[in-house]
């Protein structure tokens, strides 16, 4: 809790320093292991929970009201962001970034057709979904994440994941339409 | 309106299609943070006796370690207590004296029985007859019975000679206390005990059927004489 100290002294109000504190008694040893699941090295590990714990505080107010599971889900999630990056980083990996791959025309807004939200809210094709989902790149499902279980707007999670808006809308919209053609593809096999 | 209510099922329904999502999510999250919770107190039975019967395997390997260990202790204890009696030199003359003494002092003297029984005359001739007996000494008791023989004499200052016959009948062990020395008188091949008690001259010689024995405080060349003399 000592290394924290200077974080918490930059929040504003008592709330922010009361789940800021509770963030970092009760997950310091998740954010840690988490983080040394991906770099495999003690001291990378903790630069990285130091990062994590610094952008846990820049935007604490997403983090605010959740209960223990979701913020359990939230501080796992946003640790393997920052692991996988800096992970990529300590690889020295001269391709770019997963987020430049796989979503480089982001900037584009692409809303779902009709056809594609009545995939996704057919009750029948949950258990089909369900199965597909999970093979969905880790960001589209962070995204999903954020926007449907945690129930953030595209505001906090551009916020959250420190990109901007039109791009949190964007990889969301991706991510539904991939998973309804993951669907129709499954189907058309069938 | 259609978009919006698009929108709310479109909540609604992702947040079902994600379930598998959190799950995963929560088992990693309780295998990380698992790291660092104590295993929990109470254990399925049959982890449980899995753990017992491990435990059990692990603790007879540390007692067969110690076991082991004492074993080796004691050998080079031992070892070194030998080699201290060695070097000391009165402890090693009384251990090896020990040996030897008990070695001298017991040993076997294995007499094999006649080829015939026992002639059927012999009890009724008497066994054995001196016709020399030490000056002084005069017969005081003759006991005879079957294929026994016990002769006593002695003279004025109350000194015996005990002179006994016994019948050999089948092998014989005798243990000899004390040490012996074998000489040739007159016919027969006589043991003289050396060292006997209260300076006393014991000898035992055998013919074919007996076992001969004369004791007392006499001079041997006496003892000599009465062999000679026996009929």
């Amino acid at each position: 809790m000592f290394y924290y100290e200077g974080l918490l002294s930059a929040l504003e109000t008592e709330e922010q320093k009361t789940t800021a504190t509770h963030i970092f008694e009760r997950y310091e040893s998740l954010m840690f292991h988490i983080a040394f699941d991906y770099v495999k090295n003690e001291s990378d590990a903790e630069d990285l929970v130091m990062q994590v714990a610094e952008n846990i505080c820049n935007n604490i107010e997403a983090f605010i009201g959740k209960g223990d599971k979701s913020l359990a889900r939230m501080v796992a999630r946003y640790t393997r962001n920052a692991a996988t990056n800096k992970y990529h980083e300590l690889k020295r990996k001269a391709t770019v970034s997963f987020d430049e791959t796989y979503m480089e025309d982001e900037s584009r807004e692409e809303a779902i057709t009709e056809f594609e939200c009545s995939i996704l809210t057919d009750g029948e094709y949950f258990g089909y979904l369900q199965e597909y989902v999970t093979k969905l790149p880790e960001a589209y499902q962070d995204v999903l994440m954020y926007r449907y279980v945690e129930e953030m707007n595209c505001r906090q999670i551009a916020k959250l994941l420190n990109m901007s808006e039109s791009t949190v809308s964007t990889r969301v919209n991706r991510a539904l339409k991939q998973l309804a053609r993951l669907f129709e593809e499954g189907r058309m096999r069938v | 309106m259609s978009t919006m209510i698009n929108d709310i099922r479109l909540r609604e329904s992702m947040k079902i299609i994600l379930r598998p999502v959190a799950e995963k999510e929560d088992e990693y999250i309780r295998r990380m943070d698992a790291d660092t919770r104590p295993a929990p107190a109470t254990l399925h039975a049959k982890l449980q006796s899995l753990l017992e019967k491990f435990i059990l395997k692990e603790r007879r390997k540390h007692r067969m370690t110690w076991l082991k260990r004492s074993a080796i202790i004691a050998a080079v204890i031992l070892m070194l207590a030998m080699a201290a009696c060695m070097a000391i030199e009165p402890l090693r003359e009384k251990i090896f004296g020990y040996f030897v003494t008990w070695y001298e002092d017991y040993f076997e003297l294995k007499i094999d029985a006649p080829a015939t029984t026992m002639l059927d005359d012999a009890t009724a001739a008497p066994l054995g007859t001196f016709n020399y007996i030490p000056e002084g000494y005069e017969i005081v008791e003759d006991i005879q019975l079957g294929d026994k023989r016990k002769v006593f004499f002695q003279n004025n200052e109350d000194n015996q000679i005990v002179f006994m016959v016994d019948a050999v009948k089948q092998q014989q062990n005798y243990d000899v206390k004390y040490d012996f020395q074998q000489q040739s008188i007159g016919e027969f091949s006589v043991m003289m005990l050396l060292g006997t008690e209260k300076r006393r001259t014991r000898l035992i010689w055998f013919d074919e059927y007996y076992r001969y024995e004369l004791v007392g405080i006499v001079p041997l060349s006496e003892f000599e004489k009465m062999i000679e003399s026996m009929t």
